[in-house]
């Protein structure tokens, strides 16, 4: 072990600019991609960055989502104009506990089960905007 | 280098600790709902200590040991992968950050808070093949800046009363 003879510094003038342009990054980004809610009614299910399955938020039903196996990974219930998801294959489960979508949540909110690689979205009742990364805030 | 029983001991007990911390972070319950899965980051603490007191090699190994330890352990496979994305990256930003000899624990605990949610964002957009994943960056640089601070704070206090122990033997 090596021996320190002063005391280290824990806070220092450049960690307090550092810390900053951090902070200004995160505002960046966030203006970048635009989180300002935007709408919509259909739910999205994706597997592997593929569509599964699109059903309409109104209607209620439970989605049980296989690999080509057979093996079954997440199970997505759509009740009440709500989506979410209730049961994972995964140990952590953090799908699970996400708090459920609906018509208000924002489009760009999004369940997602990372070891099964399947993501639930509202899609946006604009076709156009749907993918844009890029919008200007007050564009709609 | 000679190692001794007492420097394997203390290794050890490193390992055991931030393995426990990294464990016992699952049970605070998340901060937004929206967003699960926001830790402290308490086993950086560790890595932290190891950079200033020993070298970069043994923090380095410490960090890889402690995500494998605690993917077999509890976190599965894919907590796995997402960990060691986080804490590769974090470690080179922090390990460069403490290098340029400019910054305080603070700072270079709070960048490699950011990193390690930037390297496991990342992974995950290629996982899931989905780019909409980075919309979480934002909300997680916040928290990656605020738990950084908190855990560099508590690094920089530990560094400051270790050093007070004859450490120099072990």
């Amino acid at each position: 072990m090596k021996i320190i003879l002063n005391n280290i510094k824990i806070l220092r003038k450049t960690d307090i600019v550092l810390i900053a342009v951090l902070l200004i990054f995160a505002v960046m980004f966030y203006f970048i991609f635009d989180l300002s809610p935007q709408t919509g009614n259909t739910v999205v299910i994706k597997l592997n960055g593929k569509i599964y399955e699109e059903i309409s938020l109104s209607q209620d039903k439970d989605v049980e989502i296989y690999l080509d196996d057979g093996t079954l990974l997440n199970i997505i219930q759509i009740k009440n104009k709500k989506a979410s998801v209730i049961y994972a294959n995964c140990p952590d489960k953090l799908c699970v506990k996400h708090k459920p979508i609906d018509s208000e949540s924002s489009v760009n909110d999004m369940i997602v089960c990372l070891p099964n690689r399947v993501t639930v979205e509202i899609k946006s009742n604009n076709k156009s905007k749907e993918y844009d990364a890029v919008i200007r805030r007050g564009d709609y | 280098m000679k190692i001794n029983t007492k420097y394997i001991a203390f290794l050890g007990l490193l390992l055991a600790f931030s393995v426990s911390a990294g464990y016992f972070e699952r049970f605070i319950p998340p901060m937004i709902p929206a967003v699960p899965g926001i830790k402290l980051g308490l086993p950086n603490i560790t890595v932290i200590i190891l950079m200033y007191l020993k070298d970069y090699k043994t923090a380095f190994a410490l960090n890889i040991l402690r995500v494998i330890l605690s993917g077999l352990l509890f976190a599965g496979i894919w907590g796995m992968v997402y960990g060691l994305s986080g804490a590769i990256l974090s470690f080179i930003i922090m390990a460069v950050l403490k290098k340029s000899k400019i910054f305080g624990t603070a700072g270079i605990s709070a960048a490699g808070g950011v990193c390690h949610n930037l390297g496991q964002i990342c992974v995950a957009a290629i996982l899931v093949n989905n780019i909409k994943m980075f919309y979480y960056f934002p909300v997680l640089i916040i928290f990656g800046v605020a738990s950084g601070i908190i855990i560099g704070y508590l690094a920089g206090l530990l560094i400051n009363r270790l050093n007070k122990i004859d450490l120099g033997r072990l």
